[in-house]
């Protein structure tokens, strides 16, 4: 009994880590219609920034601010480039969905090249701290995840709810063209997103960095976590994408501890053909979300 | 008249004259391809020369398929390497025993099933979603690869791989002459499948799926035959990769490879005939010729692809187009 306990609250704790990637796959996704497939490598560019600030002797806050800070700065840049063929007339959706895939190779090689292909661990701030459970004893860090995942979770909700902002986006996200016509500039609203997705996927990179080493080469994995997460939530809405990242993150705990790391890492990507073959517009979407053909 | 001739029904009427004169518009990639092949075979290059010509050609061989599927019907799949992986370790495991016919059939048969059994329960699914579900497939084929001892020899990968032996040429030399022989035949039912009914309801479904619906067309039939075509295109070039490389791991056909693989019909310029073999010159060639900038080379082919994707989403061909007319007529966003 405890030990499964213990197997839930890790899972919670990784799960709340693939919400926050998901969580940025869902604002890109909404307010601009690109499946950003550089997300995982976002996530890691923040993770690196800040192992690097942590082992040049700053503080676990500055690591955090400075990851921040790169990412948001990189997903403006990216952001602006991404609305100039949005703001065509005619455009190739499927083509620059490939962009953002060239995105994570140059965003890899990068990573690779700046920080070197060592695999970083990021000192948690938690560290040495631990929640008995019987014999077993789950470090610290995994609840402040969850704590930090529910924090993000809330600004941004915020965000899209209360600012003038968000509600430009969410009009952008509920008809593009109609938000065109009543002046909304789309060209802000597509950078504006990718900031966004940049530093959730920051403050999930620094925060998974404690519990995974990371290196350039762990983007995929934490790209295709992001992303059934998202898919799981029907990748259009975020609260989706809490419950589908704290569904896998469980999932993989419990294969990983009763059954083999094999299956751990077949969990992400099964689940995610599974919902997709199901429910294509995820557990919680409505039905009219997505058009079949 | 050809057999490929005679699927096409849209004009049944037509001339034997303006057949004739179609056949051999469909047949010019292919003669020109197999001519160039044997002028540069003639021009007796060196062994590091040879060898990236022979990549380019076999990646050329599974960017037709790819180039049907995004040209023609606009799917993008991530997961064309796992085809190439069924075409590798069949080959691998079956060219020394059963025979090469086998091993290429069983390559070929495999990768049918998985591409028509994936195709009727993932492709009915719009764009991205699809996207995402060939890169969940792709992840997971990377991982049966790896975990799969009995079959794949995991990790560790195969050694020792027998190449088909064309009599008087080296172990390069024979797959060079078969991979430019079979993109030269891909080449040709390329073409002759654009002109085709078949081809043309791809082509309308990808630009107009109401309209296509409309015609009587079925969307899902038409880019379950691109699928398919392109699972066949892959599994052959798969045998081929692992007769060049006399071995087979799977880090030949991990997520890389499949991304290399749709970026390359996109930067020849996708639906266009020369796509597959210019994109396969410049993201398979490239990188070879460019070994000294080391990682820097990476960092480049990113930032062409999203160049491309974003800028240029016509490709080489647009690119090309843009420099004969001199700039004169630029048109943004105009979708090719």
């Amino acid at each position: 009994m405890n030990q499964l306990l213990y197997f839930l609250l890790i899972g919670i704790g990784i799960g709340a880590v693939y919400s926050l990637g998901a969580l940025g796959v869902v604002t890109l996704f909404t307010g601009s219609g690109i499946v950003n497939f550089a997300q995982g490598d976002l996530m890691v560019l923040g993770a690196l920034c800040a192992a690097t600030v942590l082992n040049a002797g700053h503080g676990y806050l500055w690591g955090m601010v400075v990851g921040v800070l790169v990412t948001g700065v990189v997903g403006a840049v990216l952001g602006g480039m991404f609305a100039i063929p949005l703001t065509r007339a005619r455009y190739d959706i499927d083509v620059v969905v490939i962009g953002t895939l060239g995105v994570s190779i140059t965003i890899t090689s990068l990573n690779a090249l700046v920080f070197g292909d060592r695999p970083e661990r990021i000192a948690s701030p938690l560290a040495g701290r631990f929640l008995s459970i019987g014999q077993f004893k789950v470090p610290m860090h995994y609840p402040l995840l969850l704590a930090v995942a529910v924090l993000v979770f809330l600004t941004v909700r915020w965000l899209y709810r209360h600012t003038d902002l968000g509600i430009l986006l969410r009009a952008t996200a509920a008809s593009t063209q109609t938000a065109k016509d009543s002046g909304v500039r789309m060209a802000v609203m597509l950078a504006a997103s990718w900031v966004v997705a940049g530093v959730v996927a920051a403050v999930a990179g620094v925060m998974v960095g404690s519990i995974v080493v990371i290196s350039p080469h762990s983007s995929l994995t934490l790209g295709v976590n992001g992303f059934a997460a998202a898919i799981v939530g029907g990748l259009a809405s975020p609260f989706g994408a809490i419950i589908g990242g704290l569904t896998i993150g469980v999932a993989e705990s419990l294969s990983s501890g009763y059954l083999s790391d094999t299956a751990r890492q077949a969990i992400a990507p099964t689940v995610l053909l599974v919902v997709l073959m199901l429910r294509p517009q995820g557990l919680l979407g409505s039905r009219s979300s997505v058009r079949t053909v | 008249m050809t057999a490929a001739g005679d699927i096409i029904t849209p004009d049944a009427g037509a001339s034997s004259k303006t057949m004739a004169r179609r056949t051999w518009r469909w047949l010019q990639p292919a003669m020109l391809i197999a001519a160039g092949g044997f002028v540069l075979y003639g021009m007796r290059p060196d062994n590091f020369a040879l060898r990236v010509m022979t990549l380019i050609a076999v990646y050329a061989v599974a960017s037709v398929g790819m180039n049907v599927l995004v040209g023609f019907t606009g799917a993008v799949s991530i997961m064309n390497a796992a085809f190439l992986g069924i075409g590798g370790y069949s080959w691998a495991r079956l060219a020394d025993g059963p025979g090469a016919i086998a091993a290429l059939g069983a390559g070929i048969g495999i990768s049918l099933c998985i591409a028509l059994a994936v195709g009727v329960l993932v492709l009915r699914l719009e764009r991205f979603y699809f996207a995402v579900g060939t890169l969940a497939l792709g992840t997971l084929a990377t991982l049966t690869m790896r975990k799969w001892n009995g079959v794949t020899g995991g990790d560790a990968g195969m050694i020792g791989v027998r190449a088909i032996g064309v009599p008087s040429a080296s172990r390069i030399e024979s797959v060079f002459i078969v991979a430019v022989l079979a993109l030269a035949l891909f080449s040709y039912i390329q073409e002759s499948m654009r002109h085709s009914a078949l081809g043309k309801s791809m082509l309308v479904c990808r630009h107009d799926q109401a309209a296509g619906a409309g015609l009587g067309i079925s969307v899902r039939a038409s880019r379950l035959a691109a699928f398919a075509f392109s699972a066949v295109t892959g599994s052959i070039a798969g045998a081929l990769v692992v007769q060049l490389a006399g071995s087979a791991f799977p880090e030949q056909f991990d997520v890389g490879t499949s991304i290399s693989l749709i970026v390359i019909p996109i930067v020849g310029g996708r639906g266009w005939r020369w796509a597959p073999i210019a994109g396969a010159i410049v993201v398979i060639g490239g990188p070879e010729y460019f070994r000294f900038l080391a990682e820097y080379r990476l960092v480049a082919y990113g930032v062409l692809v999203t160049g491309l994707a974003l800028f240029a989403p016509g490709g080489l061909r647009e690119i090309a187009h843009l420099l004969v007319t001199g700039f004169r007529r630029i048109r943004p966003g105009r979708v090719r």
